[in-house]
């Protein structure tokens, strides 16, 4: 018979078990906890099993879960394409744009829904996978063990720290198009003892190829006034929200041409604003409200660009070369990679030599403001100077991107070495 | 045997054993529970040592890096929810190398722990026994303490004492916790304060005890120990020694003490471990010490190689290394006979070695032991050989123990045995009977003192005539049996003499021919455990099959159903004891006895009295704990004697041959009716009674546990057989009936000092018992005449028989003609009918006994060993 005093402990010990036992608790809910997240992604089972009956390897896969990242593939596909190397195409979108593109050595397929597409994802049978989605093996998405190599590439010239946490350390390689992309993926890696990643810089293609765009494009724009493009983003801190009506009123009284362009954000979740706003201020001569899905158009009639933090200023004053005003508005790194490093992103040390900051007391002179950074030559000198620090090998990126995927598929020296790293990663 | 026995073996019960040796070890030497008590705590203390030490770094690792990951844990738990939040916490644990099971880590341990816990506790909670033991201002053990009175409320002292040393141990071992740890510690300090107030100071003792040790632990760790543990001691060094070193070694030296040796223990005798109301095998008692030592030496060892350093596991890879060879060494090269060994693990003879033997062994231990290092440093290659070899050997030596225990176990005979047919005595009213009872090693010499201390023994015993001077022809039953029944052509001298035959065949001849001579005269003739008929420790009965008016019954053991508690005991005591036989046999000599502890194992009693707490059984020579088992298998015939008995009217004479070996199996019996108890206590007795028994001025000097012991049993036998010569002279049966008692060999008791002849030959082994009543005696007397225990058949059948005849050699049956000649004894030791098997003796020395006076050691004549 066991009592109470035949398992006696000191009270040492016993706060020892005690603690233990917490912990045993713990460790159980936890355990219920990943049962219960593992049951509800489920991709084992019958879907895993579909998976893995798909056909035999293939050299190279393109993944893109969304089809907004079309442009970041699309000259990539071309090269590949020129260049007759094979490839396969996934996309997490039924109407994306490659489905309907008729190349000869690109194939293209959708996914499926849900958990069907990380089934197939997560037991793919390749070389290389090259991708633009973040966190890799963080949540549903994982590293497959069929895959050799999976290499990212950005969708935006600027921090590759500004992914949710942990965006890009289960890549085997990204493609940069800066070297402080690098140093910043370098005090991750080691900060987190991860295994240092292949780095490449190629540039970014897409940039290229709206370059290209605009340089083929022979239309010229009539105007006899500057057009402000007003591109916000959206959120609380938004300039919409901030300052509203205030800050379209300022603007109109500038008498110059107006384009108006939401976040494509704010038309399902601040819904009523800008209803407000598009009441108020309905368009006429000079001002437009615009929701096109390509931008091109927009970016290149706008000589002046006012945004808050929003990728696509890169895209305007990089490409187009047109200066820009930037809100003030304070940014949360809490849910990024971001948040672990000490020091300051690059883009807030970048937008102050790209265009002036826009403070609520330059609101009444709002005309001024812009004035003075359309005739900057300094902001033009800095653009230059940045499209070198973000921008590298401009107009080569596609076909570096095509060179680094094809030494890799051609250098089976590499594959060893990959696979060594594997190992140790997992 | 169940899964949670074997189980128990393997875990618990090793521990047990260690904490009763070192208990009872202690307690040996200085006689004193409560020091034993401390001195047990401290022990089992520095055996948890490394564990406690395991589970504080383990812990230590595990809240550094908790600690590591506090911010980022906390950040990714405020900025994030449900399962994208556990999903980033997953990726950050695994990028820190932890996972949330670690925390379990800890726990192992721990968990290691509680095995220690319960064995203390439940060898401990044996302890409430020492009911009445002081120690130091305690008044008894098994009591609360109330050492305090205030006012005449006692106070219990020790729980309070305990509680302080728990609360100071907790300051030290929570400084710089939050209060929730420290107030958790409290509450525990305070409830076992509660649980143990009223508890029995031994318990109390014993954990004050722990929780003092705790408290120098914390203490120094908290001074020392923290300073240093910074360092990284997980150096990976490349002499980490293969693991099967130590593994292998294990599990040989858990096959040769568990196995091995309980396993020729066995196989040397086994019948003897059939208990006639178990359905296990004896087999099953290996089962029990090959788990045992299993659990002892592969599990604990092993657990706490495990935990070891790199540089330590070599050390324990030696220590395993070099107890195999000298265990091997002590069992295999110093297997000195140590005498008879009884079923009950216990050696007939006094446990002792010469002072030459001890020193030959020391040298040869410590010999060895410096060639085995050297080998173990110098040349490792060899070792995986040595201990495949050796392997090999015991599992061949076991295995083939086995199958001979096995084909012993699976014979007739044995299966004859376990349907005993009930052993019924008839007695005739009105024809002459005649009983033949040999008592197994009866002390002739203690009659007179055995009258003495029972005078009413001499009107039990009326008619019978003693004879003091009676010689048998050896020491043991195979050589001085047959003469007995046989008469002089079948001594041991006589039986050398017709070597066409073999011995166990003489043997046979002479048990059959009493029955032959009374049987084709018409009596109905009974034998009841005819000595090793068949010539085996178990008697064939089968050989009296066809013989006219003749049955045969074993009677031994058949009412041990009567002592219930005595199969359950007996189990137990060799569950336990096949181990620590086996512990024995592989220690140096000089450890042995220690062992050995008078064959008690170091077991702890489980009732006890204050005597009897020294540890040896005997020690004292007053006061035992535990049943001698053949004893009580014997004592209950002779117990039964009248339900056993039937009178018959009408009908022709009985005849019983019968054979006991209560007085063979010495055995301290609680006095004054000389009665078997588990525990026997003398002391109120003996204190009244002198050492020295005086009868006629002739002395014996009680001075040692066989003399006693053999005192006891004669007396219980007489005792026994006195209430059944009542029932005999009430039914009317007495007067027609012949008895004669008599010993097929006494004992080496060492009575008189000037009694040892050549070859240390003690002549009181020699001097048997014989008492003779003729029909119609009515008065008890001593006879001088020198008589032998081949008298015996003349002396049964004269006025009985006219012709005895022996139909195997065709010879008449006579005294007179051999007593004019000098009678010849043998000095064998081989009592083994397994081992003693040929045509004639194995060769031994031999005595001539002239001037028919065996008293006389002048007329001991020696004749050398052939």
């Amino acid at each position: 018979m066991f009592s109470i005093i035949e398992l006696y402990i000191d009270p040492g010990t016993g706060s020892m078990l005690f603690s233990i036992l917490i912990a045993l608790l713990g460790t159980l809910a936890y355990f219920f906890r990943n049962l219960f997240v593992k049951l509800r992604h489920r991709t084992g089972g019958r879907l895993a099993s579909e998976a893995l009956n798909q056909k035999d390897s293939e050299n190279l896969v393109i993944y893109v879960d969304d089809k907004r990242y079309w442009n970041v593939f699309e000259p990539i596909c071309d090269e590949l394409e020129r260049l007759e190397i094979k490839a396969l195409y996934l996309t997490g979108s039924e109407d994306d744009p490659a489905l309907k593109k008729s190349y000869h050595f690109i194939q293209s397929e959708f996914l499926g829904e849900g958990n069907k597409a990380f089934a197939r994802m997560n037991f793919l049978k390749a070389k290389i996978v090259l991708s633009t989605t973040p966190s890799l093996d963080v949540y549903q998405w994982k590293r497959s063990k069929y895959v050799e190599h999976y290499v990212h590439i950005p969708h935006a010239a600027s921090d590759i720290t500004v992914y949710r946490m942990f965006g890009i350390d289960y890549y085997d390689a990204i493609l940069l198009s800066g070297n402080y992309q690098a140093k910043q993926i370098r005090r991750l890696e080691k900060l987190r003892n991860l295994p240092a990643k292949q780095l490449e810089l190629v540039g970014i293609p897409y940039m290229d190829a709206l370059k290209a765009r605009l340089l083929a494009d022979n239309n010229t724009v009539k105007k006899q006034e500057p057009v402000i493009l007003l591109a916000p983003s959206w959120g609380p801190n938004s300039i919409l929200n901030r300052y509203g009506e205030r800050f379209i009123e300022a603007l109109i009284a500038s008498n110059y041409s107006i384009i108006i362009r939401p976040h494509p954000q704010s038309f399902s979740s601040e819904r009523e604003l800008l209803d407000r706003l598009m009441m108020k201020f309905p368009e006429n001569e000079k001002l437009r409200w615009n929701r096109d899905t390509d931008n091109y158009h927009v970016l290149r009639e706008a000589d002046l660009m006012i945004s808050d933090f929003s990728g696509v200023i890169f895209d305007f004053t990089l490409v187009f070369d047109k200066p820009i005003i930037y809100a003030d508005t304070s940014f949360d790194k809490s849910p990024y990679d971001c948040w672990w490093l000490e020091e300051e992103l690059w883009t807030f040390e970048a937008l102050p030599r790209l265009g002036a900051k826009l403070e609520a007391s330059d609101i009444d002179s709002i005309k001024t403001l812009i004035d003075t950074c359309i005739g900057s030559d300094l902001y033009k000198k800095n653009r230059e100077r940045l499209r070198q620090e973000t921008w590298v090998h401009e107009g080569e990126g596609a076909r570096r991107v095509v060179k680094y995927l094809e030494r890799y598929l051609n250098d089976n020296s590499t594959t060893t070495v990959e696979k060594i790293r594997k190992v140790e990663n997992t | 045997m169940s899964l949670g026995q074997i189980l128990d073996n393997l875990t618990i019960k090793p521990l047990e054993y260690i904490f009763e040796f070192i208990f009872s070890l202690v307690n040996y030497i200085v006689a004193s529970p409560g020091f034993s008590l401390i001195c047990l705590s401290i022990v089992v203390n520095l055996l948890l040592l490394p564990l406690f030490r395991r589970t504080d770094k383990i812990q230590d690792e595990e809240r550094q890096l908790q600690a590591k990951m506090q911010d980022g844990v906390e950040h990714i738990r405020r900025t994030f929810k449900g399962d994208e939040r556990f999903m980033l916490l997953q990726t950050y644990y695994r990028q820190n190398n932890y996972k949330p099971y670690y925390a379990l880590r800890g726990l192992l341990p721990l968990f290691l722990e509680i095995p220690f816990f319960i064995a203390a506790y439940r060898f401990i909670s044996g302890m409430t026994l020492l009911n009445g033991i002081p120690f130091g201002p305690i008044q008894n053990l098994g009591m609360p303490d109330q050492s305090l009175s205030i006012f005449s409320i006692s106070l219990n002292v020790l729980p309070i004492l305990m509680t302080l040393i728990n609360i100071l141990s907790g300051l030290i071992y929570t400084k710089g916790a939050p209060f929730k740890a420290k107030a958790q510690l409290y509450g525990m300090a305070i409830i076992f304060l509660l649980l143990l107030y009223n508890s029995p100071s031994a318990l109390v003792i014993y954990w004050t005890m722990n929780n003092l040790f705790s408290l120098i632990k914390n203490l120094v760790v908290s001074m020392f120990l923290n300073k240093t543990s910074k360092k990284p001691d997980n150096i990976k060094s490349k002499t980490v020694i293969n693991p099967l070193y130590f593994f292998v070694g294990a599990l040989i030296m858990s096959l040769l003490v568990g196995l091995l040796i309980p396993s020729s223990v066995l196989k040397a005798s086994p019948e003897e471990f059939i208990l006639l109301h178990s359905k296990n095998s004896p087999l099953f008692y290996l089962l029990h010490s090959t788990s045992i030592a299993i659990g002892l030496f592969v599990i604990w060892g092993g657990i706490f190689y495990l935990i070891q350093k790199p540089q330590k596991k070599t050390i324990f890879a030696a220590a395993i290394w070099l107890g195999i060879g000298l265990s091997l060494l002590n069992y295999m090269g110093f297997a000195r006979s140590l005498g008879t060994l009884s079923p009950d693990l216990k050696y007939e003879a006094s446990f002792a070695f010469m002072p030459k033997e001890i020193i030959i062994n020391v040298i040869a231990v410590v010999l060895l032991g410096i060639m085995l290092i050297l080998i173990f440093k110098r040349f490792k290659t060899l070792i995986p050989i040595a201990y495949f070899a050796v392997l090999v050997a015991i599992l061949v030596m076991s295995v083939n123990n086995l199958t001979e225990t096995q084909k012993v176990l699976a014979s007739d005979h044995i299966k004859q045995e376990e349907q005993m047919p009930f052993p019924s005595i008839n007695l005739s009213k009105d024809e002459p009977n005649v009983i033949v009872l040999m008592l197994d090693r009866a002390i002739g010499e203690y009659v007179p003192y055995i009258m003495q201390e029972k005078p009413i023994l001499e009107e039990k015993f009326s008619g019978f005539t003693y004879y003091p001077n009676t010689l048998a022809f050896g020491k043991h039953t195979n050589v001085g049996a047959p003469a007995i029944y046989g008469g002089y052509a079948y001594t041991p001298w006589a039986m050398n003499q017709r070597p066409d035959k073999s011995i166990a065949s003489k043997h046979d001849e002479a048990l059959k021919i009493m029955p032959y001579n009374f049987g084709e005269a018409g009596y109905q003739v009974t034998l009841l455990d005819p000595p090793y008929a068949g010539y085996r420790v178990t008697p064939n009965l089968g050989i009296f099959d066809n013989m006219k008016n003749v049955d045969a019954y074993i009677s031994k053991g058949y009412f041990t159903y009567q002592w219930p508690e005595l199969d359950h005991i007996t189990e137990r005591k060799w569950e336990r004891n096949f181990f620590w036989h086996g512990m024995m046999k592989s220690s140096p000599l000089l450890v042995q006895p220690i062992i050995y502890n008078g064959g008690n194992y170091n077991a702890w009693p489980t009732a006890i009295s204050s005597t009897a707490v020294k540890g040896d059984n005997y020690k004292h020579l007053r006061s035992s704990v535990g049943y001698h088992t053949t004893f009580l298998n014997n004592y209950l015939v002779l117990d039964n004697l009248q339900q056993m008995t039937t009178i018959e009217k009408n009908g022709e004479g009985h005849v019983l041959l019968m054979a006991n070996e209560v007085t063979h199996e010495s055995t301290l019996l609680q006095k004054p009716d000389y009665t078997p108890q588990y525990v026997v206590d003398n002391s109120m007795y003996d204190k009244q009674l002198p050492i020295q028994k005086t009868v006629d001025e002739k002395s014996i000097v009680f001075d040692t546990s066989n003399k006693i012991k053999h005192y006891h049993v004669n007396m219980a036998s007489f005792l026994k057989l006195g209430e059944w010569f009542d029932y005999l002279k009430t039914e009317g049966v007495y007067d027609n009936t012949k008895i004669i008692l008599v010993s097929d060999h006494s004992y080496s008791l060492e009575l008189h000092e000037d009694s040892i002849v050549e070859g240390d030959t003690d002549i009181g082994a020699y001097n048997a018992l014989l008492m003779v009543k003729d029909f119609n005696q009515q008065l008890y007397s001593t006879d001088e005449t020198f008589m032998t225990v081949a008298d015996v058949p003349g002396l049964a059948m004269r006025g009985l028989i006219d012709e005895m005849k022996d139909p195997f050699t065709g010879q008449a049956i006579s005294s007179q003609k051999y007593k004019a000649e000098n009678q010849i004894v043998t000095g064998t030791g081989i009592w083994s009918t397994n081992e003693n098997n040929g045509n004639t003796w194995k060769p031994d020395i031999w005595f001539e006994i002239e001037n028919n006076n065996l008293h006389n050691p002048a007329n001991w004549k020696f004749l050398g060993k052939h």
